[in-house]
């Protein structure tokens, strides 16, 4: 009788590990967060001084003098994401053992494509307004968006990922509704939640016995 | 006690275990299989034909950049037997307790 029990609990837990990729690292949490944080930090030291300006000018010929610092914060942004991606990878790549094939399978594949999915509508919502000028909004959608692409990936992965997106989600609309902290609510996005979360999991996952 | 759905194709783990990856996968590759339930070719090779003579799994043949590359997905009767195995082992435990 104990037969049937162990292949029931057998077909369980193949069910799970070939449907969920499970060589995703904590430590890919915490490194793409600490890299946000960095970002955050060059953004808030180098932002042009907005008092001054506003007093000068009016609020909407803002932009005008913002361009030059706009044009940095989309560079920034772009080198976060790529260093964020790649010490994301090195993690997972780490604990899978360096083995291609534990990295790339049928588990990570759906992960990516069902994380890529609404990351890149999100994209091109937000290549959308830049050309059309409309920034305020940026970091809160990049926190919704990045927030769907979550919950809807972590079916592909640990339970986890569902609360972390749900956290982005609740963050980004959260600060929609409250204005002029919008680099906070990204950093505590982008970088706190990702490094409690990349902790917690490394603990749960990594560090047991 | 019921034990006609106990199909013998499932009597072996590694059978149970490529019917239980299947399941859940629309189609996984041979290396997929191998690496997920670490079987050495030889073996994880023999299970599937067995697997496909009784007709539960359909084996796809493509080439991906002039490489083979065979999948295997489950057929409507596999996934049926499969169910019913599964659902004649949840019978029995639940008589046990």
């Amino acid at each position: 009788m104990n037969q049937h029990l162990n292949d029931l609990q057998e077909i369980r837990k193949i069910m799970e590990k070939s449907s969920r990729f499970l060589s995703l690292s904590g430590l890919s949490g915490v490194s793409a967060g600490a890299i946000a944080l960095i970002a955050s930090a060059i953004a808030w030291f180098s932002r042009p001084d907005k008092g001054d300006y506003i007093h000068q000018r009016g609020v909407h010929h803002m932009a005008n003098l913002y361009g030059d610092y706009i044009h940095f914060l989309i560079k920034l942004g772009v080198i976060t994401l790529v260093l964020a991606i790649i010490s994301g990878l090195y993690f997972t790549w780490k604990k899978a053992g360096g083995i291609k094939e534990k990295m790339w399978n049928a588990s990570s594949k759906k992960l990516v494509v069902n994380l890529s999915i609404p990351l890149l509508a999100g994209g091109f919502v937000v290549i959308f307004l830049l050309q059309n000028h409309v920034f305020w909004i940026i970091p809160e959608l990049m926190l919704i968006f990045y927030g769907l692409a979550l919950v809807n990936a972590s079916q592909n992965t640990y339970r986890d990922v569902f609360y972390l997106g749900l956290s982005e989600l609740v963050l980004g609309i959260i600060a929609l509704f409250i204005n002029g902290y919008s680099l906070f609510f990204w950093a505590f996005g982008f970088g706190v939640l990702h490094i409690v979360y990349g902790i917690a999991m490394h603990m749960k996952y990594e560090r047991k016995k | 006690m019921n034990l006609d759905n106990f199909h013998k194709a499932f009597e072996n783990k590694a059978r149970l275990g490529i019917m239980s990856a299947l399941m859940v996968n629309d189609a996984l590759s041979f290396n997929d299989l191998k690496e997920l339930l670490e079987l050495t070719d030889g073996n994880l090779a023999s299970h599937l034909k067995a697997l496909e003579k009784f007709e539960f799994i359909a084996i796809h043949k493509e080439f991906i950049d002039r490489k083979p590359n065979t999948t295997y997905q489950t057929t409507a009767a596999g996934r049926k037997a499969f169910e019913e195995h599964l659902a004649a082992l949840e019978e029995l435990i639940k008589n046990l307790s």
